[in-house]
């Protein structure tokens, strides 16, 4: 324990997170949210109760000390988005100046005040530290020589928690985490199944007059109406094309680990997927997602060189998707583009590239990692270009987006609007 | 110095209960499936800090929300005594605090047996009534109480200047008797249903949180814990409702005690899963649901939007058990 209690208030937080969070206050105070005076201390607080391991926890931590006003909340999650990514940057940064190898990098930062795990049941892995290291895995030197990955040994990993006591974690066992993405994805792959086409026959269950075939059919009566035929949306077998940006600034957002798996059910639950990763270049990695386990994903993916953490240009990945890819999509083909938008290529050959995607597909869903919230605006100039050719933009960051993103869908008619704006946040 | 490190700027230590310091969030999302309620991670995460720093939650958002009914499940799920104050217009730091037994010091000053000062006057412990609020600091139990300061809002300004010196330090200043500290300070929940702003002084001593309305998904686990006897495509149907009326611009948007509310009416009314909820069933009882009369007076109008949500949901729920069998 400190003694440095004798001077006054002291928070035992490493100095790297306590600038951040000075920055954060300052930036929030700015932003003419209605801090408390002493929000940083608070902030510190709670971070240093509970770690900074995990995104949402963290966001809601720092929601509880720095917010008092609902209508601050938009704000404050805009600005969080930028003090999360700078953190994690510099947890990274630590890390990356390390010169040791890394299996002999300290456990945590500097954490002099650290509690003891708060798992009830000290045999069990803990899984703060199994979520920093799935994070931070992947945030590691992607030049070193020895991926923690496909070490067999067990890799201890870093990351800046109060109760972040040194512990070792397998890697594979970072992969399999608790939350249950079966059951969502089935859902979402059910709903995108039943979803309707943009056309209409008399062969399925109806749902409107067809008015038409009523006229055409009352020619034969001297043009009274006699009977009322209805038509019914076409249901089509289900194909799916993911698009999923793995640049930097998604990454930074999205847990590698959940985007894996996630994607890896949907493989599991569609009849025929195909996957595409893109930062500034596009690269079909459908086989290795196609494998039996999260953790053979990893290694098919290592093996495929498949690259992380990039810029984004989504008009030139659509472009080449497009040109070697052409039958990726057809009318059959849900297609769903994962991105934060943050285009730094030329919006006209993504206009051209959504508008391919549109015309050909049978739905565009837009899912973003940044419109986790019912207060986003898709005013960046990608979403904004990409907007007009999307059916649907929701937000993805979690398990709980997709069960939102399969309620809707599921609900869904084609003709009432969808999207995370009509999402209810808990 | 404190266990968890921080010291407040009087050098007075920040104390935590003993049993609830170290509560983990496994434990707590534990109590909250003992007693059904269902909350989201943001809640949780806030509510398990508010229990390890021993600081006080302030939990706005719309009534009907489950604000009240957190501090219910924290005094059941931790075994605890709930002490609750339920704030109005004029509440008074005597019907709060504390209060002189006037009749018994009168009577006692007039038998003689006590004075008016000094030793032995009628200042003392025998002749003061607790409130809740002094009651939920002189608790002798190793666990601490739960206090509920409900609806605080409703509360005059100069009400919450009475609470800051408890919610800060969980002591009270009596000038007869001294300052009463709390030996095992209670878990402060406090609720706001924003009809006005509340103190700065006040929202800094707390953990805040707003909770929004729940998801269809969130609403329809509340159902199946709440109201069990529901079969699962009438509660799909009932939410799909509820979440269709919060979309309509509304006086008063039905919250989940609604729901539930409307959902138990159902099943007294014989609900089943081969019953539709149709526009006549959602007038007769749009009271459940609805509780201003231009929103029960707008029912017709948004009947056909409301069953057909109704049908929706439940088609899909059938069609989900159909794929589960």
């Amino acid at each position: 324990m400190s003694d440095q209690a004798d001077d006054g208030p002291t928070v035992p937080t490493d100095e790297r997170v306590r600038f951040r969070i000075v920055e954060f206050t300052r930036a929030l105070r700015a932003a003419d949210v209605d801090v408390p005076a002493t929000g940083s201390l608070e902030a510190a607080r709670v971070l240093a109760e509970i770690g900074v391991v995990d995104r949402t926890r963290t966001r809601a931590a720092l929601r509880g000390a720095l917010i008092t006003s609902p209508s601050d909340i938009r704000t404050f999650d805009r600005l969080f988005a930028t003090f999360w990514r700078a953190l994690i940057a510099d947890i990274e940064d630590d890390h990356g100046a390390d010169s040791v190898r890394p299996d002999e990098r300290p456990e945590v930062l500097d954490l002099p005040e650290a509690d003891p795990t708060p798992s009830a049941d000290a045999s069990e892995p803990d899984a703060e530290i199994d979520d920093a290291g799935s994070m931070l895995a992947f945030g590691s030197d992607s030049d070193s020589e020895e991926d923690p990955l496909l070490d067999d040994e067990r890799e201890t990993v870093a990351g800046y928690s109060r109760h972040g006591e040194s512990s070792t974690v397998s890697p594979r066992g970072a992969l399999e985490s608790e939350v249950d993405l079966v059951d969502p994805v089935s859902r979402l792959s059910d709903a995108l199944a039943r979803l309707t086409d943009r056309g209409y026959t008399s062969n399925a269950d109806p749902t409107r007059i067809d008015v038409r075939r009523a006229l055409r059919e009352s020619h034969q009566t001297g043009g009274v109406v006699v009977s009322t035929p209805t038509e019914g949306p076409k249901r089509t077998a289900s194909r799916l094309l993911f698009i999923v940006d793995v640049s930097k600034s998604v990454l930074d957002v999205i847990e590698r680990d959940f985007l894996v798996r996630t994607l890896s059910c949907f493989q599991e639950e569609s009849r025929s997927m195909r996957t595409f990763f893109f930062d500034t270049s596009a690269q079909e990695v459908t086989d290795a997602i196609d494998t039996r386990t999260t953790a053979d994903a990893y290694d098919t993916l290592e093996r495929l060189e498949a690259t992380w953490g990039g810029g984004t240009q989504i008009g030139t990945a659509l472009t080449e998707i497009r040109e070697r890819h052409p039958t990726a999509v057809d009318r059959r083909t849900a297609v769903v583009v994962v991105s934060d938008g943050l285009e730094t290529g030329d919006t006209s050959e993504l206009e051209a590239g959504m508008n391919w995607l549109s015309r050909r597909g049978r739905i565009v869903l837009w899912w973003n990692p940044l419109a986790t919230t019912s207060t986003y605006e898709p005013t960046c100039r990608g979403m904004e270009t990409a907007l007009p050719f999307v059916d649907g933009l929701f937000g993805f960051a979690d398990e709980a987006d997709l069960r939102e993103i399969a309620s809707q869908l599921e609900r869904y008619d084609g003709t009432q609007p969808l999207g995370y704006e009509r999402t209810a946040s808990p | 110095m404190s266990d968890d490190g921080f010291a407040t700027p009087g050098g007075t230590e920040r104390v935590t209960g003993p049993a609830l310091s170290d509560v983990t969030e496994r434990e707590l999302r534990s109590v909250f499936d003992e007693m059904s309620y269902v909350a989201d991670d943001d809640l949780i995460t806030t509510v398990l800090l508010g229990l390890r720093l021993g600081k006080p939650l302030l939990i706005e958002g719309e009534p009907g929300a489950g604000k009240t009914e957190l501090a219910k499940v924290l005094a059941h799920g931790f075994d605890t005594e709930l002490i609750r104050l339920q704030c109005y217009e004029g509440l008074a730091a005597e019907n709060a605090l504390y209060e002189w037994n006037y009749t018994k010091q009168l009577l006692a000053v007039q038998a003689g047996d006590r004075g008016v000062d000094g030793d032995g006057s009628v200042f003392d412990e025998d002749y003061l009534l607790e409130r809740p609020l002094l009651r939920a600091l002189r608790s002798d139990d190793d666990t601490p109480q739960v206090l509920l300061i409900d609806e605080v809002d409703r509360a005059d300004e100069e009400f919450e200047a009475l609470l800051l010196e408890l919610l800060s330090d969980f002591q009270l200043s009596i000038p007869e008797l001294g300052t009463v500290t709390a030996s095992v300070p209670p878990i402060v929940v406090i609720t706001s249903n924003r009809t006005r702003g509340l103190s700065d002084a006040l929202k800094r001593r707390c953990l805040y949180v707003h909770v929004e309305p729940p998801s269809f998904e969130k609403e329809r686990e509340i159902l199946r814990r709440k109201v069990p006897e529901l079969d699962e495509a009438t509660a799909s149907a009932v939410c799909a409702v509820t979440q269709e009326l919060r979309d309509h611009p509304l006086l008063k948007q039905p919250g989940v005690a609604e729901t539930l509310d409307w959902a138990r009416a159902l099943v007294d009314l014989g609900a089943d899963g081969d019953d539709q909820i149709t526009a006549d069933r959602i007038r007769s009882t749009a009271g459940f649901l609805l509780k201003e009369i231009e929103d029960i007076d707008r029912i017709d109008e948004l009947a056909d939007d409301l069953t057909a949500a109704a049908r929706d949901a439940r088609d899909s729920t059938a069609v989900d058990t159909d794929q589960k069998r």
